[in-house]
């Protein structure tokens, strides 16, 4: 069965969620660049060129990009070879320019459509609705090292030789912004996006006013002004600014290894939105440390160097004010229960609930990894999410206190 | 219609660019294709590259290039703070400057009413009474404008620098290409600013990564980043400084070291930004006022001569600090 051009690619750009896909509008751009007489493709560079600019949106997708555009070298060779095809056709069908001298014209390089003025456009079946594959050619396309600097279209059938495989190599290497380096960092493999993980942060507040009278009322301004029917002086009114604080305690057992970074996302994002710029994570290993003298739990900086009390980090603040997400696996990605753990944390909970108003746990392991480990037991007493962004958006709305857990379900307040 | 296409060879001297009264300008082939197709498409163009490789003066150099000399009239330069509004580039109202004219009244016919002029041709100016169009309402005000038929550029600079939802807050005016105005009347009526839709103009975007841009806009935008590695860096260097270009080899010796230190750096990652054309050009403007006439001999193996323009950090020139030649910070 006949496919659109250049599905595959496309079909696969579509299905990676790490992608931004294309639609249709970005699928048929490449026949609206195709028909217009004025952009000269000679090349096979010249189409990949095209459909890296019309659907590639991230430089961090470079390196995934230069290996699609490998796999898919042949489908784009038939793509430009059935455009080739076309255009030779309809130059010989119409006769507005002398049909291609097989002899005389060198095979491997595609037929200028644009600069030569007097060639037809590309036909409209092409161009409008591309569900036709073109003929496939009776060899192999493959390529050669173009002696003037350019890749060309080769009919040679015969294998790349050593050079050719080192140049195809150095091609798809893509140079790393030294930002990136000496780690490349991206979000691309978070089950989240750093985007969406702000936008969900945004929505964690509690803003009341407090302070002083000196913000401008613009609307109560007007009103009086109105009102009056002249204009007397300003109507001020007291700051409205957060009063929740957040607090981000992270799990750094050794299960939790590969895990830890999308923690640190979660804070980076929280941090980047408007109410929670102060954000500091904390970090314990599979149990924050309890101290049965004083009665407190310790956590420590990332690097273990500083240790951080409980109440301290509470003090002066209203219960009510006070939001405490927790990022661990509790257990489930070991997948078996520690009895020892399990008093440890039921007594932890207890203590958190007591000082803390609001609380959510993300879990990175899946839920149906949840069943008889430590996670089963927490998800029983507090609300417990995956890494998807809808359980990271409930996670949030736990956190504003407008979700809890009763009776083993989840509860909106 | 066949539209003119942007060739990048207009800015190529500083003879040439001199005319315009702006810098030369030389894009890679690459930069140049992708704007080709952004005009094709009359999409909007998404350009990324580090910090001082020639983003933001793509758009003026396009400009300069497609309309001559009076490209000023067809270029619009919007650069976005971390507290831009998506609305400041349609336009914006002296609420207080209203204000106090209404509590002043001081002649009884003053007239408050947000109003926007129209010209001999029935065409809205782009200054009224209490209100200014914003860049984006003056490009599209442009485009009716019957002496070209070339669109307007448009530049929004550091996309990135606004809160994340401000392009999301564009796309209803960048598809339709027209924006209400609520606030001010056109005798019955409200006020519609509309483009020319034969001639949108040419949005040229950059973004330094600073926060992810959301995916409903960049479904809309071509994308290209400037590769370092194909920036004509000597070619750059000569137009801009074509005296020192008669001096021997000075300037190829200029660029062969800043090769060097930047890879260094970019070896030893010793800073979070390299550097770049912008620094390479500072600090051979400051080759070219002290050495113009008798040239200047250096080695890429020493430490850089006039470093302070180069080197942005201290670990950066500790990295080709030499202790017996060059200063110490042990």
């Amino acid at each position: 069965m006949s496919q659109p051009l250049l599905y595959d690619l496309y079909n696969k750009i579509r299905q990676d969620q790490h992608w931004i896909a294309p639609g249709m509008e970005e699928y048929f751009l490449l026949f609206e660049v195709l028909k217009s007489k004025e952009y000269s493709i000679r090349c096979f560079d010249d189409i990949a060129f095209v459909l890296e600019t019309i659907w590639l949106k991230s430089y961090d997708q470079k390196v995934k990009w230069n290996k699609l555009m490998e796999i898919h070298r042949e489908e784009i060779f038939d793509f430009a070879i059935g455009l080739r095809k076309e255009i030779e056709d309809l130059v010989e069908q119409d006769r507005i320019s002398p049909s291609p001298d097989k002899k005389t014209k060198p095979d491997n390089q595609i037929t200028n459509p644009v600069t030569d003025t007097d060639k037809p456009e590309i036909s409209s079946e092409i161009q409008a609705a591309p569900n036709k594959k073109p003929d496939k050619p009776v060899v192999t396309p493959n390529i050669e090292p173009d002696p003037y600097g350019e890749v060309g279209f080769s009919f040679n059938d015969s294998k790349m030789n050593d050079i050719q495989v080192l140049e195809l190599a150095k091609e798809s290497r893509v140079p790393v912004p030294l930002h990136k380096s000496p780690y490349l960092f991206t979000d691309d493999y978070f089950p989240v996006k750093n985007r969406q993980l702000q936008q969900a942060w945004r929505t964690l507040k509690n803003t009341q006013a407090a302070g002083l009278s000196n913000e401008i009322n613009f609307k109560k301004t007007i009103y009086e002004t109105a009102k009056k029917g002249y204009f007397s002086s300003f109507q001020f009114e007291k700051k409205r600014s957060n009063q929740l604080r957040l607090f981000v305690f992270i799990d750094q057992g050794e299960s939790m290894l590969a895990m830890e970074d999308f923690g640190k996302e979660l804070c980076n994002t929280a941090k980047q939105s408007e109410f929670h710029t102060a954000l500091e994570p904390y970090f314990f290993k599979q149990m924050p440390v309890l101290d049965l003298k004083k009665n407190d739990y310790f956590f420590t900086n990332e690097n273990s160097t500083k240790q951080f009390s409980l109440k301290k980090l509470f003090l002066k603040l209203p219960r009510k004010n006070i939001s405490v997400l927790i990022y661990s696996d509790a257990g489930a990605l070991n997948g078996y229960p520690k009895l020892e753990e399990k008093k440890q944390t039921e007594t932890f909970i207890k203590h958190l609930n007591q000082v803390a108003g609001y609380i959510a746990w993300i879990n990175p392991a899946p839920k149906f990894r949840w069943t008889d480990t430590n996670a089963e037991l927490i998800a029983n007493n507090l609300p417990m999410f995956e890494t998807s962004r809808s359980d990271i958006e409930n996670a949030i709305t736990a956190l504003k206190g407008k979700l809890t857990v009763k009776n083993n379900t989840y509860v909106t307040v | 219609m066949s539209i003119k296409l942007f060739q990048g060879n207009t800015l190529t001297s500083k003879k040439e660019s001199n005319k315009f009264h702006i810098d030369p300008y030389l894009p890679s082939p690459n930069l140049v294709k992708a704007v080709q197709l952004a005009q094709i498409l009359q999409r909007p163009l998404l350009i990324k590259g580090e910090p001082g490789c020639g983003k933001s003066r793509l758009a003026e150099a396009i400009a300069a290039e497609l309309h001559g000399k009076n490209f000023k009239d067809y270029y619009f330069e919007w650069n976005v703070k971390s507290t831009s509004k998506a609305q400041e580039g349609l336009y914006a109202i002296d609420h207080l400057k209203r204000l106090s004219d209404a509590n002043m009244k001081w002649e009884a016919d003053q007239n408050l009413e947000i109003t926007l002029p129209k010209d001999i041709s029935g065409n809205y100016l782009s200054k009224g009474n209490y209100i200014e169009l914003g860049e984006l309402g003056k490009a599209f005000l442009a485009t009716n404008n019957l002496n070209t038929k070339i669109p307007p550029v448009v530049l929004i600079d550091e996309i990135d620098k606004a809160d994340i939802d401000f392009p999301n807050d564009l796309l209803l005016e960048l598809d339709r290409m027209e924006f209400k105005i609520a606030e001010a009347k056109d005798g019955e009526h409200g006020i519609t600013i509309r483009a020319n839709k034969d001639l949108k103009p040419l949005f040229i975007i950059t973004s330094n990564d600073e926060k992810p841009l959301p995916a409903a806009f960049l479904r809309r935008c071509l994308f290209h980043y400037i590769d370092f590695s194909e920036i004509k860096l000597k070619e750059i260097v000569e137009s801009k400084f074509p005296e020192l270009a008669q001096n021997g080899n000075v300037i190829a010796d200029a660029v062969d070291a800043f090769k060097y230190w930047r890879l260094k750096i970019e070896e030893k990652a010793t800073s979070p930004k390299n550097i770049s054309t912008s620094e390479l050009l500072d600090w051979v403007k400051l080759i070219d006022h002290y050495h113009r006439e008798e040239g200047i001999k250096f080695t890429k193996e020493e430490f850089p001569p006039y470093h302070q323009a180069l080197l942005k950090d201290i670990d950066s020139i500790q990295l080709f600090a030499k202790p017996t030649t060059g200063p110490s910070f042990n």
